[in-house]
């Protein structure tokens, strides 16, 4: 049998060659992930799952989520402390729903066309982890159609259309505020523009339900301003363990000197003062290590309601001509 | 020696450290973390920083993104490293990679397990195994090259 003899230089050549064909490949492939790499982070740089970079974006990313009547949207604008397992416990819900025959679809929301356009902000910064974002301008809407909704939910529904826009609520809440006049007490003074909060929390910004209900709150009842700075104070250091948090409440409860409490809050009544002074360092602290995140909302506003308090120790006894001795043995013998 | 002219132990490093390389790849788009309402994939910087790092504490802002990478950019440095000059081959800087993977993706699991309402994802998983295989075939290379200094 004849053979053919391979030139030592042909194999050399074929080496050579194959070699550079790996080579060429593991560069390409370098190359694409290392692009990949680039484009992703740059995408994660620029939208993310959670919150926003930025307190407009907040807004505008929870409008554009209730726009779409994304629900599982318009909750990663909301902050995660607040809101907890809301978005899990929803999902629970559809699916209960549908297993009990609420609902035969998976979107309740379906015929229902929520409308947010040409929105127009302004943000003010009032702390650093707190902003407030007027409502300045654009477009609400909402439309239902009976024919497009759940087949469950569709029944006794009416069609609607219906529009508005910010820059008409704002000129009605104008014209009330500008014909508030400080008078009694809690005389409610309207919001002279539509506004929403929203807070820095865990690196990313939220539009916060609680801190836009507190302003609100604030606003309507002409308290002072808030100290944002003030809710790093006595916020709880929490326990190493989880049944260190029940140890601790029992501890808390145990030690809680019920008669000394009373006797001081009746000393304090008969005083003039119905509502006691608070210190946001004391009453909080440690009492229960409910998160941080969660407690900074109430600490925040725990010195706005100071104002209010002080409102009520000056007009209640004089406006209804009460006698603060009399208060304090009712109060003494509802604890009897 | 394979008909080839590759021996069979140097496919299996081959092997182990190209499925290494890949799941390095891989893990970057997987969901590494999941905490309430969000998965994090290996890029989302801010959440896994924020869920992680935050938790964790200690070391400057950022430095558990940083770390993170490490993870992609040692998926492509293996794949480099495996064909140039090709044909493929395992070395024992494979092993070190991979060992790098590995400790992020501990480091990474440790604080997802101490943070709050966090909880490890496939892409971590993926990214551990990976980390190990091409450990386990960067360092068989090692071994065999020292046993064997003139294979």
């Amino acid at each position: 049998m004849e053979t053919t003899a391979v030139p030592e230089h042909v194999d050399e050549a074929n080496r050579t060659s194959g070699s550079k064909r790996w080579t060429l490949l593991g560069a390409l492939v370098a190359a694409v992930v290392i692009v990949a790499v680039v484009l992703s982070l740059r995408s994660a740089s620029e939208g993310s799952v959670v919150g926003a970079a930025s307190s407009a974006e907040a807004v505008n990313g929870l409008a554009v989520a209730l726009a779409a009547e994304d629900v599982v949207g318009a909750a990663a604008m909301l902050p995660p402390s607040e809101i907890g397992h809301a978005i899990d416990l929803y999902k629970r819900v559809i699916e209960l729903a549908q297993k009990e025959g609420g609902l035969a679809g998976d979107d309740p929301l379906a015929g229902i066309d929520l409308q947010v356009v040409d929105l127009d902000i302004r943000v003010d910064a009032l702390h650093e982890r707190v902003h407030k974002v007027y409502l300045v301008d654009g477009g609400l809407g909402i439309t239902v159609d009976p024919s497009a909704m759940d087949a469950n939910l569709r029944e006794g529904a009416e069609a609607v259309d219906e529009s508005i826009t910010l820059g008409e609520i704002n000129e009605m809440l104008a014209e009330e505020a500008a014909a508030y006049e400080s008078g009694d007490f809690l005389d409610a003074r309207p919001p002279s523009e539509l506004f929403v909060m929203v807070v820095h929390e865990r690196g990313r910004w939220f539009v916060s339900p609680l801190y836009t209900s507190f302003e609100y709150l604030r606003t309507v009842l002409d308290l002072p301003p808030v100290d944002y700075e003030g809710s790093s104070v006595g916020l709880p250091t929490g326990t190493d363990t989880a049944s260190g948090v029940l140890q601790q409440v029992v501890d808390q409860i145990n030690g809680f000197d019920f008669d000394a409490e009373v006797e001081a809050a009746l000393a304090q009544i008969r005083t003039g003062v119905l509502v006691p002074s608070i210190d946001p360092a004391d009453p909080l602290q440690g009492v229960i290590p409910v998160a941080p995140d969660e407690m900074a909302v109430f600490l925040d506003h725990l010195p706005m309601f100071q104002g209010l308090f002080d409102q009520i120790n000056e007009s209640v006894p004089d406006g209804m001509e009460m006698d603060t001795d009399e208060v304090a043995d009712m109060v003494e013998d509802l604890v009897a | 020696m394979t008909s080839a002219g590759t021996p069979v132990s140097d496919r299996l490093h081959v092997g182990l450290v190209a499925l290494g390389a890949v799941g390095t790849i891989l893990s970057g788009w997987a969901t590494w973390v999941e905490v309430v309402g969000s998965s994090i994939t290996g890029f989302r910087m801010a959440e896994l920083w924020v869920v992680v790092g935050d938790d964790l504490g200690g070391g400057p802002p950022g430095w558990v993104g940083i770390a993170w990478y490490l993870v992609p950019l040692a998926g492509a440095a293996s794949v480099l490293l495996l064909t140039w000059p090709g044909p493929p081959r395992a070395r024992p800087s494979h092993g070190l990679l991979g060992g790098v993977v590995l400790l992020v993706a501990v480091v990474v699991a440790v604080a997802a397990r101490v943070a709050d309402a966090t909880h490890i994802g496939k892409g971590l998983w993926l990214a551990g195994v990976a980390g190990t295989l091409s450990l386990a075939g960067g360092s068989l290379a090692a071994w065999k090259r020292r046993r064997y200094p003139n294979t």
